[in-house]
């Protein structure tokens, strides 16, 4: 085996190591005075903003600890809800199960096997309203991970808020409702880019005028990551597809300074701290600039990058899994001196299997211990001014500039996915990593060093293979109990919508309370928008 | 240069992470594999016919979403089923141990988790590859016989490796032989996923060779044609993909023993798609009845035009995404500067659009498409 020359107590052959970042950047042994002006490094809560969108950060407000949450059935998730609620959670985030992601019911034939495995299974407006049954939308944030068919959840949520007689107003949270990622990295697309691209449009408008607390979009760079990329690619194809989304909207004749504040992002918080750092606060700088300059935006909050982080899943292992708390421990404060808004810390069980109860406190624990004992919340930017850290930030900047530039040169986000440009970079990425992995330059320990036989198990959470039967035998029972004409006739609706490219989100929420099912809803899109085959593959 | 096994990499279910499987085929494509990825949303049934189209040596099922052990039993059923329950599977993923005993002892030959090194992989890919069992030539004989596609994929296999294959009944009606050329991303794959669905609308029987070039270094490739023509549950349609060694009569090494392979499996039309990148693809030429070179609007059409030699093979034209700006100024450019009276045709493969005009114009007039005028 090539990873043979790691010794178990790795210290020669490690520190005969590359000096690099886990993306591949070169480190300097020593580092000394940034050569720059000033003024793109600025005060907390003033633009650029590298070093934070407040002037107080954590002073005035703590991150929100947002664990995202979801398996089984509605019922079964509810009460995780509220468990994590009673544990000092102060916000929900929902996960969904793969046949919800994907816009299909829960007794499609492709559903087999998948349901409720990795997040909560819904079908119906039933569903939706069991799942937050008992906690009151206006009083609590949720946020949801959904992407192709986000804007049908996002008007099941809606619809639940109404009939809990909540003030659309009132709603805060954020759907992650970001597909362009999901044809670069995650593939839980469905219809083509273009027409993809418009209904996420159309949730940012509908929430510009209905929602004014709402995040109806979080542009994510976190499966990115996960797929591969380095963190340069990450924090540039996020940006790249910001521009995207932002560039459609004002298309629809949206006035930037409407919509833009609440555009929300979602980074991924990987193994190399200092690189991590310096990626939050490019990011910070890049979309300020962005936001001025390509889009002439008036309103301040227009330039502000708010971004939820989440430990990243791929640094884990489900050998040695106790390891893991580590490393998610090292991770997050990563995220926290890098100046997040919400964070969310995976559990140790999270290569095995959905966390368990034991597994998600310790991972709650382990942003609570962050933020009340080590004191990293008692001032902005700690890292601020650090010569090596200012030196990555700039590196970072300059790398992201170029790939976007490389991006516009293509004609912009959808001619480069097209081209197959991210899957490429990233694919490519991924090879030379897991390369450097198997050349012993990455070390993983427990895994391809520090290996140990005597491991003992973790309990893991199983989903009985009940729920699917479960979760069909209920939506067969909605679907008889409700009325079909009223269903036909407000799919109809969604049809001509989309026929006549207005806005589909009304309809889809007049749809939702007819309890139309969310693979009818798409399939009511999909005369109209077909499907997406795709793209390059290699 | 010695072939390395061929592999068949598959995706099955909804899951859609892909940095796993996409990491292992670029490993073992630089170990001399040639590898056939399905793309994603793979049903157990259209792997099992993917693995035997491609006479596959091992089939690697990568899985992450916990679907596992619901899956893969699947995948073993329907490939007992299609009469070949003896290819070796491997499983990769996040898959927990008594799990992966579980499935070990339902037939897969190895399980292989997120913290495998490459090397590994390699490994376990070759020694389960090494085992995988082949009819003797009675069988062969016989299978092809009774127009079993495993038959046919292992008699292709041998034509590939071989050359020439003697033992085989004489072909009574030739197929119509149908190349495909167009430099990459014109969507040369897409479109003829959609003129096999047109020709299987018209009754005929078709069989497919995608070739793509292998590495002239580990003699790997990646194959990935596959993905655009959809598995469809179907007898009459048969697809293959080839790794051509990149020479100049690469084509004409294994492609015209294989087509002959697939004349006397019965086909009425036989469709072949080369990459045309370079002067190597004229040789499609000498193998394809036909020639369609397939172009699309946007920078460079006239480069694309004035490649040598590629556009003077070409008998028929077509501008696909002709939805796209400059389409109908690519067209007027065809005309003035290389098709003469050999017809232009439109198309949208995405969509279907002007497919069948393409495949009415093929058929109706194979021999001499080129001295149709009409576009």
């Amino acid at each position: 085996m090539s990873n043979a020359s790691v010794s178990v107590d790795g210290v020669t052959d490690i520190g005969e190591r590359e000096h690099v970042t886990v993306s591949g950047r070169p480190i300097e042994a020593v580092y000394g005075p940034v050569d720059r002006p000033a003024e793109t490094l600025g005060e907390p809560g003033a633009f650029p903003f590298t070093r934070g969108v407040h002037p107080e950060m954590y002073r005035a407000r703590l991150w929100t600890m947002r664990q995202f949450a979801g398996f089984g059935t509605a019922d079964q998730t509810n009460e995780r809800f509220k468990y994590l609620l009673g544990r000092g959670q102060t916000g929900l985030s929902t996960a969904f199960d793969l046949p919800t992601l994907m816009g299909r019911d829960s007794d499609d034939p492709l559903a087999a096997g998948e349901v409720g495995k990795c997040g909560v299974a819904v079908d119906t407006l039933a569903d939706m309203r069991r799942l937050f049954d008992g906690i009151d939308l206006g009083g609590v944030s949720v946020s949801m991970t959904i992407n192709a068919p986000a804007v049908i959840l996002l008007a099941m949520y809606v619809a639940v808020a109404d009939e809990q007689g909540v003030a659309r107003d009132r709603l805060r949270g954020t759907c992650q409702n970001d597909i362009l990622k999901e044809f670069h990295a995650q593939n839980e697309f469905v219809f083509p880019p273009a027409a993809s691209t418009k209904l996420v449009v159309d949730t940012i408008e509908f929430a510009a005028r209905d929602l004014p607390q709402y995040n109806p979009v979080s542009i994510s760079g976190y499966h990115i990551r996960e797929a591969g990329s380095t963190a340069a690619q990450e924090l540039a194809f996020t940006l790249a597809d910001g521009i995207a989304y932002t560039q459609a909207a004002i298309d629809r004749g949206l006035d930037v300074d409407a919509f833009a504040p609440r555009l929300s992002f979602f980074f991924n918080c990987h193994n190399d701290f200092f690189e991590e750092i310096a990626k939050y606060r490019a990011a910070r700088r890049l979309w300020a600039t962005i936001m001025r300059d390509r889009f002439g935006a008036k309103n301040e909050r227009s330039s502000w990058l708010r971004f939820h982080a989440q430990t990243a899943g791929c640094t884990l292992y489900g050998v040695q899994p106790h390891v893991n708390l580590m490393r998610v421990a090292y991770q997050a404060m990563a995220a926290a001196l890098g100046g997040c808004q919400s964070l969310h810390t995976n559990s140790m069980d999270e290569t095995l299997a959905l966390p368990s109860e034991e597994a998600v406190t310790l991972a709650l624990r382990t942003q609570q211990v962050l933020a009340y004992e080590t004191g990293v919340t008692n001032t902005v930017d700690p890292l601020g001014g650090s010569y090596f850290v200012e030196t990555l930030t700039d590196e970072l900047q300059r790398d992201a500039e170029a790939l976007i530039a490389e991006i516009d040169e293509l004609g912009g986000v959808l001619p480069a996915i097209d081209a197959g440009f991210f899957r490429r970079q990233i694919a490519d990425a991924a090879y030379r990593d897991a390369q450097a992995f198997d050349r012993g330059q990455r070390i993983a320990v427990g895994v391809n060093a520090f290996v140990q036989e005597d491991e003992h198990a973790l309990d893991l959470l199983k989903i009985e293979p009940a729920v699917e039967t479960e979760q069909c035998a209920s939506l067969a029972v909605v679907k008889r109990a409700r009325d079909d004409a009223a269903v036909r006739a407000a799919l109809d609706g969604v049809t001509q919508a989309a026929r006549q490219g207005d806005n589909v989100v009304e309809p889809i929420i007049t749809a939702v309370k007819t309890l139309a099912t969310v693979n009818e809803i798409m399939s009511a899109l999909e005369v109209v928008y077909g499907r997406y085959d795709g793209g390059p593959v290699w | 240069m010695q072939r390395g096994p061929r592999v068949l990499l598959a995706k099955i279910g909804l899951d859609g992470h892909d940095r796993g499987v996409k990491v292992v085929a670029r490993a073992l494509r630089d170990a001399g594999f040639e590898v056939i990825y399905t793309g994603l949303w793979q049903t157990p049934d259209a792997v099992a016919r993917a693995a035997i189209e491609e006479d596959v040596d091992v089939v690697g099922v990568s899985l992450l979403s916990a679907a596992h052990m619901t899956l893969v039993p699947l995948l073993i059923d329907a490939m007992a089923r299609a009469g070949d329950g003896d290819r070796p599977i491997v499983v990769g993923g996040i898959i927990p141990r008594e799990d992966e005993s579980a499935l070990r002892e339902q037939g897969v030959a190895a399980v292989l988790g997120p913290e495998a090194p490459l090397d590994t992989v390699v490994e376990a890919m070759t020694a389960a590859a090494a085992g995988r069992a082949r009819l003797d030539q009675a069988a062969r004989d016989r299978e092809f016989g009774r127009h079993h596609p495993r038959g046919l994929a292992e008699t292709l296999t041998l034509a590939d490796r071989n050359g020439v294959v003697t033992s085989l009944p004489k072909v009574q009606t030739p197929a119509q032989r149908f190349g495909v050329t167009g430099a990459p991303g014109v969507g040369k794959s897409t479109l003829i996923g959609q003129v096999i669905d047109a020709l299987r609308r018209r009754d005929q029987r078709v069989g497919v060779l995608l070739v793509d070039p292998s590495s002239p270094v580990t003699g790997g490739a990646l194959l990935g044609d596959r993905v655009r023509m959809r598995e469809r549950d179907d007898r009459d349609v048969f697809i293959r993909s080839v790794a051509s060694a990149g020479s100049v009569d690469a084509l004409s090494g294994a492609v015209v023993p294989m087509l002959d392979v697939m004349d006397g499996f019965g086909f009425d039309v036989l469709l072949i798609e080369t990459v045309g990148a370079g002067q190597a693809d004229t040789a499609i030429r000498d193998v394809a009845g036909v020639v369609v070179l397939v172009l699309q609007p946007g920078a460079g059409d006239e480069l694309q035009l004035a490649k040598a030699g590629i556009t003077e093979v070409a008998d028929v034209f077509v501008v696909n995404k002709a939805d796209q700006p400059g389409a109908d100024r690519l067209v007027a450019a065809v005309r003035e500067m290389c098709a003469g009276d050999k017809p232009v045709v439109k198309t949208v493969a995405s969509r279907g659009d002007g497919v069948d005009a393409l495949v009415d114009r093929l058929l109706s007039d194979p021999e001499g498409v080129s001295e149709c005028s009409q576009g």
